[in-house]
């Protein structure tokens, strides 16, 4: 796999090489170490008696899918020529939301032409994949921590079929990046800090909340808006199957938390709102394309000096919390007390999602796995390019 | 495990071992490992029936791995590509509706091992009638399965874990797969207790509870899968085969043959991870690996003894295991077929013979020397793949 800024180690025993684990260049080490402390619960309670995780596990089972034999890996790709198939059948510009910089008073890149863009967006494409990679093995280790940590066997069965599912994701994104992409970015700083903090965190419900919730929320938005735009027909296949166990994974972590928030506290409830306000905000602060940037000689501070001006870009952002938020109100986080965490949304204006379908409800816990299902599930997450309208980019001067 | 307050006996044994100069230290140790009345003495059944969760500190690091290089271990990959295809689902590839007589279900045990028990008046078992001799065997066939039940669940948390510490991708892939199909193993055995043998009725056999806390509880991740891909999952195979070739019921047989075609992935999975990794470790780390292989495998065999069986129905249990140990070496089959998996499998990991050959005075000690050359476990796991075979028979 070839990996940009590739001055790793060569080693290739797997022996653990030390490095910093906060995240800051985790690239620059073949691995990364977390530190944690945390119990692991042996259950004696072998009674299953949930029936929503029970019914959510068995679902788990019928819907497995195996990534060497249910993808045709036989397909090519062309990286150019699906950033110009996109750009042609949405009618969104090759490098949206970036491109929409082209108009600022002062950007740097205010004299890139088309082909300019084409390359971006290859590169922006590979970008966006590899987060998903790399949140994928976050996923991966906090899956496995929940089967060790949650104390209800449901959930310690419903979760053992969430690591197979995690691990299936890392090897698709891994292997489409490897035979497909021309390069694979290191993991973006605030994500790694975002999987460190859950990681970190002792008490098992923060892990749901963190992983469950937020960054599987955040996923499968990104996934969706990429299924709804992308016209290559490899990444359609894989990203639909992937939504289809994305959803299985948030509704996981709403029917838990449902049963563990009736039991908390006032206090212990706000502690959970602002956790959920600050992954969130976390991800919010994300430099568009960071990692990109550079590359062109162009820093991230005069991108970030430009960017409060693009409403589009804000726009797009926003988007992504199209999951979360109605996920967070089922779970009675956004109104509960003083509704500390619907006016943090209302600032952050994402607040206009919460009634948008919610993933518990929007999925089929005993239908049959068909393919027809998995393309309803594909497309009740997934993201229709006419939403952009809404976005003004449409009318951008470029097209 | 917090219903555990003591040190477990084995590893009171190691400590009294260390605080004593070497030669005196090993004859002690021998001694430990054989004398039936020091054995006895330490053996302890669980009688805590009540506690809903126990508690293991888990101090790991979890490791990302920034390498994605599937098939870079290929022997690895090849298993990670056989798992996917083996998965096989507890409530629809077992016929659950069969009806179990929990008396049919025991395997006619060997009478010179009966005669043993009951004929000898200094037996705890003299005179035991006949509705007695049932009943040993109803509960302890109800303990046995209770044992795996646990043992799997030990399983499914260390392998959530070597799916958190280790930094290989394969070795991650890998995992998650035995993370899925321990989960299973849990589900099968708990609803065969549940739905056919009225109930689980016996808690985490102390000796097996405190093995499993220590395999949790230790932070470098090459000692998990020892402890568990090599040493219980080893055994396990080793005990699920034997009861796989004694039982006639038709639900447990199946269901074990299930289980095993599983736990043989397991184990290979362990040997070859392992030996990747001794391969760089010193004389006196890999004397530490080798301690640690031998106090597992004597807890496993004293965890074998049934303490929580006698206690339930009254049979004094020190004076049992006592009884149970002194058993002649040709009564002692079942014993000894236990150890038939980890031998040969320490043995290929290089284990036996490592520094001055520790671990093979050991097993000689305990008398399981002669499996060393019996077939190791990434030889055979293909061979033990019955999901696949049944699915080839439906096929035809």
């Amino acid at each position: 796999m070839t990996i940009i800024q590739d001055d790793a180690p060569t080693s290739s025993d797997g022996s653990p090489v030390e490095g910093p684990s906060n995240g800051a260049s985790a690239f620059d080490q073949l691995i990364d170490k977390v530190r944690a402390e945390f119990d692991t619960q042996f259950t004696w309670d072998y009674e299953r008696g949930r029936d929503g995780l029970n019914r959510l596990y068995e679902k788990a089972k019928r819907s497995q899918w195996n990534v060497s034999d249910d993808l045709d890996w036989s397909i090519d790709v062309d990286p150019e020529r699906m950033v110009r198939l996109q750009a042609e059948a949405t009618g969104i510009p090759a490098g949206f939301p970036a491109r929409s910089l082209l108009d600022v008073k002062g950007s740097p890149v205010a004299s890139w032409n088309d082909d300019q863009w084409v390359d971006f967006a290859v590169k922006s494409q590979c970008a966006s994949l590899s987060q998903f990679l790399h949140g994928e093995q976050g996923a991966l280790l906090c899956t496995a921590r929940l089967v060790e940590s949650v104390p209800w066997i449901e959930a310690k069965y419903y979760g053992s079929t969430q690591v197979v599912d995690e691990a299936r994701h890392v090897e698709a994104f891994a292997r489409y990046l490897d035979e497909k992409m021309p390069a694979t970015y290191p993991i973006n700083e605030n994500l790694k800090s975002l999987l460190d903090s859950v990681l970190r965190d002792e008490r098992w419900d923060l892990v749901y909340l963190g992983m469950q919730v937020v960054i599987e929320g955040l996923a499968l938005a990104a996934f969706g808006m990429m299924l709804g735009t992308t016209q290559e027909p490899l990444l359609k296949a894989m990203l639909r199957y992937i939504m289809s166990d994305e959803a299985r994974h948030v509704a996981f972590g709403i029917l838990s938390l449902q049963e563990i928030y009736a039991d908390l506290s006032a206090d212990e409830f706000r502690l959970r709102q602002e956790f959920a306000f600050e992954a969130c905000d976390q991800m919010r602060r994300r430099t568009l394309n960071a990692e990109l940037w550079p590359s062109y000689g162009i820093s991230n501070e005069e991108i970030e000096a430009v960017l409060p001006d693009q409403n589009s870009q804000q726009k797009f952002q926003q988007l992504l919390f199209s999951k979360i938020v109605p996920n967070c109100k089922k779970l009675g986080l956004l109104d509960h007390r003083d509704g500390w965490l619907r006016e943090r949304f209302q600032e952050m204006n994402i607040i206009q999602f919460e009634d948008w379908e919610n993933t518990a409800e929007a999925l089929d816990l005993d239908g049959p796995v068909a393919d027809r299902e998995l393309d309803d599930a594909a497309n009740r997450a997934s993201f229709d390019p006419d939403a952009l309208q809404g976005v003004e980019v449409i009318d951008s001067p470029t097209l | 495990m917090t219903t555990t307050e003591n040190p477990s006996p084995e590893a009171a044994a190691l400590t009294e071992l260390d605080s004593e100069n070497i030669s005196d230290a090993a004859f002690d140790f021998r001694s430990y490992a054989n004398d039936p009345n020091r054995i006895s003495d330490f053996s302890r059944s669980n009688e805590d029936v009540d506690s809903l969760i126990s508690v293991v500190e888990d101090n790991a690091d979890a490791i990302f791995t920034w390498r994605y290089d599937k098939g870079e271990r290929a022997s690895l990959d090849k298993l990670y590509e056989k798992a996917k295809t083996s998965q096989w689902n507890g409530q629809t590839d077992l016929d659950w509706s069969i009806d179990v007589d929990p008396y049919a279900v025991l395997a006619p045990a060997d009478p010179a091992e009966v005669a043993y028990f009951a004929d000898n008046p200094e037996s705890p078992l003299y005179k035991l009638n006949e509705a007695e001799w049932m009943e040993v065997g109803v509960e302890s066939m109800n303990w046995s399965l209770g044992q795996f039940l646990h043992g799997e669940q030990g399983a499914l948390l260390c392998t959530a874990k070597i799916v958190e510490t280790v930094p290989w991708i394969d070795a991650k892939y890998y995992a998650a797969t035995q993370v899925v199909d321990e989960a299973r193993h849990v589900e099968v055995f708990a609803q065969y207790l549940d739905m056919k043998l009225g109930g689980i009725k016996y808690p985490v056999n102390t000796h097996l509870g405190s093995l499993l806390d220590d395999i949790l509880e230790d932070s470098r991740w090459d000692m998990t899968y020892l402890g568990m891909q090599i040493m219980v999952e080893g055994l396990a195979l080793a005990a699920f085969g034997f009861m796989h070739q004694t039982t006639e019921e038709p639900l447990l047989k199946k269901l074990l043959r299930y289980v095993m075609s599983d736990e043989a992935r397991h184990v290979a999975f362990g040997v070859l991870s392992l030996q990747e990794v001794y391969q760089e470790l010193t004389v006196a780390e890999l004397r530490d690996r080798q301690e640690f292989a031998f106090e597992a495998a004597l807890r496993m065999r004293d965890r074998f003894m049934r303490q929580e069986v006698w206690e339930r129905m009254g049979v004094p249990v020190k004076d049992m295991v006592k009884f149970t140990l002194e058993m002649p070496d040709e009564l002692r089959i079942f014993q000894k077929l236990l150890f038939s998996k980890i031998v040969p499998n320490c043995k290929k990991l290089g284990l036996l013979d490592a520094g001055d050959g520790w671990l093979r005075d050991r097993f000689t000690d305990i008398g399981v020397i002669e499996f060393e050359n019996w077939v190791d476990t990434t030889e055979e796991f293909a061979n033990l793949d019955e999901v696949a075979k049944d699915r080839e028979m439906t096929e035809v």
